[in-house]
């Protein structure tokens, strides 16, 4: 005895195994399939028939799967190279923030000129000699970015990653560049 | 029956055209096309939804889930904005050839 709603099933299960895993498409050709048969069964087909007939209309699980599949790498391919762009923008405001950084401490020993005998605090004058530091961050961040970018691997490295560790090195390192450049000033006031 | 390649390059606006008229589902589309060509176009049913869902990624046409007559589900499918200016580019192209055509065989045939 033909078993309309088994046969279905079955032939659900045959398009999954052969690889239309995604439940969407998946479900849509079962509501088309449905409406197939509806439409040949009123025509005069048995249920079998109509089934074999809508079956045969949707076509190959493999040819499906085939295009379904080139749409899910297109769809792969595009989120790939905005993960590449959010990367370069991260890369431009660390870049930016490091350059801030090395600006402040650039500008920390104005706060003695003209006073060479008050000299600067150690904190700032520690901070001074540590600059170099701030340059070397953005080469090696832009490393990375440059390892990102030309990987031949399709799967690129999560930005929220690169995010975090960005915002939190410019974060440690602009802060004590901060202070370093208010001690001199606040000496500067206290005399 | 009009050749595969000339069915594959009218898809699309077919689709976007046949949407300009309000939301449709892909089974519906197929019936619809049929009827317009007098069964001279017969899309494979299965490949009509791997082109609506690249169109959807392409953010020409939306989709919503909803309930039909019959009480089962059903995805319906409209246009939207981009859509909408993708279709009257397409319109323009095939009417641009379809004149060329009309030129040609009149000049030929009349």
């Amino acid at each position: 005895m033909f078993n309309l709603e088994q046969t279905i099933a079955d032939w659900r299960r045959q398009m999954r195994a052969a690889g239309i895993k995604s439940p969407v498409p998946l479900e849509e050709l079962e509501i088309h399939l449905h409406d197939e048969i509806e439409k040949q069964m009123k025509s005069g087909l048995t249920e079998l028939e109509a089934f074999n007939s809508g079956v045969r209309k949707i076509g190959q699980a493999h040819a499906l799967k085939n295009e379904f599949k080139k749409i899910e790498e297109t769809t792969m391919m595009n989120w790939t190279t905005m993960k590449k762009i959010i990367h370069g923008l991260i890369l431009a405001v660390f870049g930016f923030g490091c350059l801030f950084t090395w600006g402040i401490l650039q500008m920390a020993p104005m706060a003695i000129l003209g006073h060479p005998d008050r000299g600067l605090p150690g904190f700032t004058t520690l901070c001074i000699n540590l600059r170099p530091l701030v340059a070397v961050l953005p080469v090696l961040a832009a490393g990375y970015c440059v390892w990102v970018w030309f990987r031949k691997s399709d799967r690129v490295p999560s930005w929220v990653g690169f995010f975090a560790a960005a915002m939190g090195v410019l974060v440690l390192v602009t802060l004590p560049a901060m202070v370093a450049a208010y001690l001199p000033l606040l000496d500067a006031l206290n005399h | 029956m009009i050749t595969r390649e000339l069915v594959a390059a009218s898809t699309e606006p077919m689709i976007l055209s046949l949407l300009s008229g309000g939301e449709s589902y892909g089974y519906a589309l197929i019936q619809e096309v049929k009827r317009l060509s007098g069964d001279k176009i017969e899309w494979a049913d299965g490949m009509l939804y791997p082109v609506l869902h690249r169109m959807e990624n392409e953010g020409w046409i939306a989709s919503r889930w909803g309930e039909a007559e019959n009480g089962r589900k059903r995805k319906y499918y409209s246009l939207k904005k981009d859509g909408k200016k993708v279709l009257s580019d397409q319109r323009e192209q095939w009417l641009a050839v379809s004149k060329v055509f009309r030129q040609l065989w009149k000049e030929q045939y009349v």
